[in-house]
C-alpha cells in the first residue's frame, strides 16, 4: 500500500532508538531534502548529513586548472556541463577563461562535443568529463562515437568516479559516525543493488536506495530507521519502480568497455583506490593527457575553504568560516557553493536563517 | 506599394524616402497607426490627473513562440507595467532596431500582432523610430517602447505599501512564459508545445479597484518570477512573506520541465500573470472578483507577516507540501537570457 507523506512523517516521529546520523550521497537528494524541508520533519536524534554526492564538488581542482590551460593557452574549444564553469581553481575558473576570450561551451549532452568537433575540423575540441555512474554511459557512448568516426581533433579530459568505493571509505571512517546511508537512486538505476553489498558488509551499515520525491525520501528514511531499530544492516531497495537489483546491464557493459577502474583523488576524501574511471584500450588515444599532453597537478584547496570536510560529512556548511560571508553562490570560493547540487548551495538557498 | 524588397536594407534606416516608404507602407499600417502625423514628436494635448511613465526593451528569442510573439509582447509588456501601478495605458511609443536583411514580411507580421494587442489595451501608438544596423550588429529585431498612463487607482498601489496581515493573491499559473520560450528554443534538447501566458492584465487589476478592494501592491511577474516580486515587497515594505506551496498554481508541463532541470517555477517569468497584496479580510472577495474577470486560476497564496529575525534574503518563506517551512531562495538572475 502506498502511504502518503503525513503517514510517513508520523511513523518517522515514532522513532525512539539511539541518535543516528544518516548520510545522503547524491546531490539531487541534497537539493530535494532541502526543498521539501525534510530536516524539519525529522524527530529529535535523527540527523541527515550530506556526503560526496555532487560530482562537480568532489572533482579535484587540478582538473579545472588543466581545463583552463587547455582552453586559454592551447586555444582548444573546451566543452563541459554548465555546473563546471564557475568552479574556482588555481588557474581561475572556466567562466573567467571564457570572459577573457577562451572558447568554453556549455553542453547539455556529451554527444554535443562530437558535433562541435565535426563542425570545427581545424580546431581541437576537449570534453571535460565529470560525473558518476549516472553520466558514465552517455560519456562512454560519446567516446565510442569519437573513436569510430576517427575524430583526431576530439579528446576527453576525464575525471569520472564511481560511488561504491567511496562508501566503503566513509563507512570505515570512525570519525564520521555514520549510522546509515540513503543510497543514490540515479546511480542505482545503472549499477543495481549488488555493488553496495560488498562495500557495506564490513563494517555492516544499513543502507536504502531512495528515489527523489518527498515520499520516496521519507519512505527510505523509514526503512533505514526500521533497520536500525531492529538491529539489521542490509542494503534495501526503496526505489523499486526505477531500480532493478541487477541494474541496467547494457549501460554497465558500455561503461566496462570504454572505461577501466583507476585510483583517483576525491576532494575531502583523498585518493580512493579503484574509485575512478579512466579510458580503456583502445579508447585511451582520445585521452587529452596523451593526445594534448594535458597535465593534472595536485592543487591545494582555496585558503579557508572547508568543502573537503563538508563532503566527508565532518562539518555542516555553517561551520565553515567562509559560509555566506566570503563564499556565496554569487561569488563562490569552493565547489560546494558553486554547483546547483552542492551541499553549501542547498544550505545557503533553503536553510539559511 | 513601392517597398519592393523582401528584406530590410541599410537604406530603410537612412531617414530618406526609403524610410518614409517603409513607415507608410509597412510599419504604420501594420501597427494600426496609419493616421499618425510624421512629426519630430507627438503632441499629446492637455493631460489631466496623475500620470505614470514606463519604458522597456524587448529582445525575446525566438521572436514567434507558442502563445505570442515579439510584437504582442512589446505592447502587453509595456501596458502591464502601467496597469499594475494602477495606471490605464494611454500612449505607447514603439522604436525598432532592425538588422540589415531582416524579412519585411516577418516585420509586418510582428507589427500587426503589436497593433492588435494595442487595440485590446485601448492605448494610442503615438511615436516611434526606426534604425537599421549592419548585418551581425544585432539579432534580427529589437523593440524599445515607452508607455504613459493615467493613474486611476487611488491610493496608488506601491511596493512599499504592504503591511502585516495583507493577503497575497496570484492571478494565474506561474512560470509558463519562460518555460514556453525554453521549449520553443528546444534548449536542453527538450521540445514540446506549451503556450506562454502572455496577456494584458489590466482588466484584472482594474476589476479589483472597481470592486472596492483595498489594493496595496500589484506587480506583473516577469524576470525573476514570483520569488523576486515577493522579495521586492518584503524588502521595500519591511515585512516577511509566508506562502503555501500547495496553493501555487503550476501547469503540469511547467512542473515537469522544472523537475527535469532542477529549477523552480517560482523563479520563472510570466508575461500575463500578476500578484496583488490586498488588505487583510479582502482576500476572498478579491479572489472571486478576479476569477470572474477572466482569471479563473487566481489563488490566495499567502500573507505578509512580521519580518523574520535574521537575514534579509530569508524574508520570503514557504510552507511545503509536507507542512515544513523553508526559505524561498531569491533568484540570482543566472537563468535564461532573452526571454522577453
Amino acid at each position: 500500500m502506498v502511504k502518503n507523506s503525513k503517514d510517513l512523517i508520523n511513523s518517522l516521529s515514532g522513532y525512539n532508538g539511539p541518535p543516528v546520523r544518516i548520510m545522503e550521497v547524491c546531490g539531487t537528494h541534497t537539493m530535494a531534502i532541502a526543498r521539501y524541508g525534510i530536516h524539519q520533519a525529522l524527530p529529535d536524534g535523527v540527523e541527515l548529513i550530506s556526503g560526496p554526492g555532487c560530482p562537480v564538488c568532489v572533482c579535484e581542482p587540478g582538473v579545472i586548472s588543466s581545463a583552463v590551460r587547455l582552453s586559454s593557452d592551447s586555444g582548444a574549444i573546451l566543452s563541459t556541463f554548465g555546473d563546471m564553469l564557475a568552479v574556482p581553481a588555481k588557474e581561475g575558473s572556466l567562466a573567467e577563461a571564457r570572459a577573457h576570450g577562451a572558447d568554453v561551451r556549455v553542453v547539455y549532452s556529451p554527444a554535443q562535443a562530437v558535433t562541435i568537433a565535426e563542425e570545427n575540423p581545424d580546431r581541437r575540441v576537449v570534453f571535460l568529463a565529470v560525473g558518476f555512474e549516472t553520466t558514465a554511459p552517455a560519456i562512454a557512448s560519446t567516446v565510442k562515437m569519437g573513436y569510430e568516426k576517427k575524430l583526431s581533433n576530439l579528446s576527453f579530459l576525464v575525471s569520472m568516479r564511481t560511488i561504491p568505493e567511496a562508501l566503503r571509505v566513509l563507512a570505515g571512517d570512525p570519525e564520521s559516525g555514520i549510522s546509515g546511508f540513503l543510497l543514490p537512486g540515479h546511480v542505482s538505476v545503472i549499477i543495481g543493488q549488488e555493488p553496495y553489498q560488498d562495500v557495506l558488509s564490513s563494517p555492516s551499515i544499513p543502507a536504502v536506495i531512495a528515489g527523489f520525491t518527498a515520499n520516496d525520501i521519507l519512505l527510505a528514511l523509514n526503512m533505514l530507521l526500521s533497520q536500525i531499530t531492529e538491529g539489521r544492516a542490509q542494503v534495501e531497495n526503496g526505489y523499486r519502480r526505477a531500480v532493478n537489483p541487477e541494474g541496467n546491464t547494457k549501460a554497465q557493459e558500455l561503461i566496462t568497455e570504454v572505461f577501466t577502474p583507476c585510483d583517483i583523488t576525491w576532494r575531502g576524501l583523498g585518493i580512493i583506490p579503484k574509485s575512478g574511471l579512466a579510458l580503456a584500450e583502445p579508447y585511451q588515444e582520445l585521452d587529452a593527457r596523451s593526445r594534448l599532453g594535458a597535465q593534472i597537478e595536485d592543487e591545494a584547496p582555496p585558503a579557508g575553504c572547508r568543502c573537503g570536510e563538508v563532503l566527508a560529512g565532518r562539518i555542516s556548511p555553517p561551520q565553515c568560516g567562509l559560509f555566506s560571508t566570503t563564499c556565496t553562490p554569487q561569488s563562490p570560493v569552493g565547489p560546494c557553493m558553486v554547483s546547483s547540487e552542492g551541499t553549501c548551495a542547498a544550505y545557503y538557498k533553503y536553510r539559511r536563517r | 506599394m513601392s517597398v519592393k524588397e523582401k528584406h530590410i536594407t541599410l537604406a530603410h534606416g537612412g531617414g530618406g524616402i526609403r524610410t518614409w516608404e517603409l513607415l507608410n507602407e509597412v510599419i504604420l499600417p501594420a501597427l494600426g497607426a496609419g493616421n499618425l502625423a510624421l512629426e519630430d514628436s507627438a503632441p499629446l494635448g492637455k493631460l489631466s490627473g496623475e500620470q505614470a511613465l514606463t519604458t522597456d526593451s524587448f529582445v525575446v528569442t525566438p521572436r514567434i513562440f507558442p502563445g505570442g510573439d515579439l510584437g504582442k509582447l512589446a505592447i502587453f509588456g509595456t501596458a502591464n507595467d502601467l496597469a499594475v501601478m494602477g495606471a490605464r495605458p494611454r500612449f505607447i511609443t514603439v522604436s525598432l532596431i532592425l538588422e540589415e536583411g531582416f524579412s519585411i514580411s516577418e516585420l509586418a507580421q510582428l507589427l500587426e500582432s503589436a497593433g492588435k494587442a494595442n487595440q485590446e489595451v485601448g492605448s494610442l501608438i503615438c511615436a516611434g523610430d526606426t534604425k537599421v544596423v549592419p548585418r551581425g550588429g544585432i539579432d534580427g529585431l529589437f523593440i524599445n517602447t515607452s508607455g504613459l498612463g493615467e493613474v486611476v487607482i487611488h491610493p496608488q498601489p506601491s511596493v512599499g505599501k504592504v503591511s502585516r496581515g495583507d493577503e497575497v493573491i496570484v492571478s494565474g499559473d506561474i512560470g509558463r512564459h519562460e518555460a514556453a520560450v525554453m521549449l520553443a528554443r528546444s534548449a536542453f534538447g527538450i521540445s514540446g508545445e506549451l503556450e506562454s501566458d502572455l496577456a494584458y492584465v489590466g482588466d484584472g487589476v482594474f476589476s479589483l479597484s472597481r470592486a472596492d478592494i483595498h489594493l496595496h501592491f500589484c506587480r506583473d511577474l516577469t524576470r525573476g518570477g514570483l520569488a523576486m516580486a515577493l522579495y521586492e515587497v518584503a524588502m521595500a515594505s519591511e515585512v516577511g512573506i509566508l506562502i503555501e506551496e500547495q496553493a501555487l498554481p503550476v501547469h503540469p508541463r511547467v512542473e515537469g520541465l522544472c523537475s527535469l532541470l532542477g529549477i523552480e517555477p517560482i523563479s520563472m517569468a510570466c508575461e500575463g500573470t500578476f500578484i496583488a497584496a490586498v488588505a487583510e479580510g479582502d482576500g476572498e472577495k478579491a479572489l472571486s472578483v478576479l476569477q470572474g474577470a477572466g482569471f479563473p486560476q487566481a489563488r490566495l497564496i499567502g500573507k505578509a507577516t512580521e519580518p523574520y529575525p535574521g537575514a534579509k534574503l530569508g524574508q520570503v518563506r514557504m510552507v511545503t507540501r509536507l507542512g515544513t517551512e523553508r526559505v524561498v531562495p531569491p533568484p540570482l538572475g543566472e537563468t535564461n537570457p532573452r526571454i522577453c
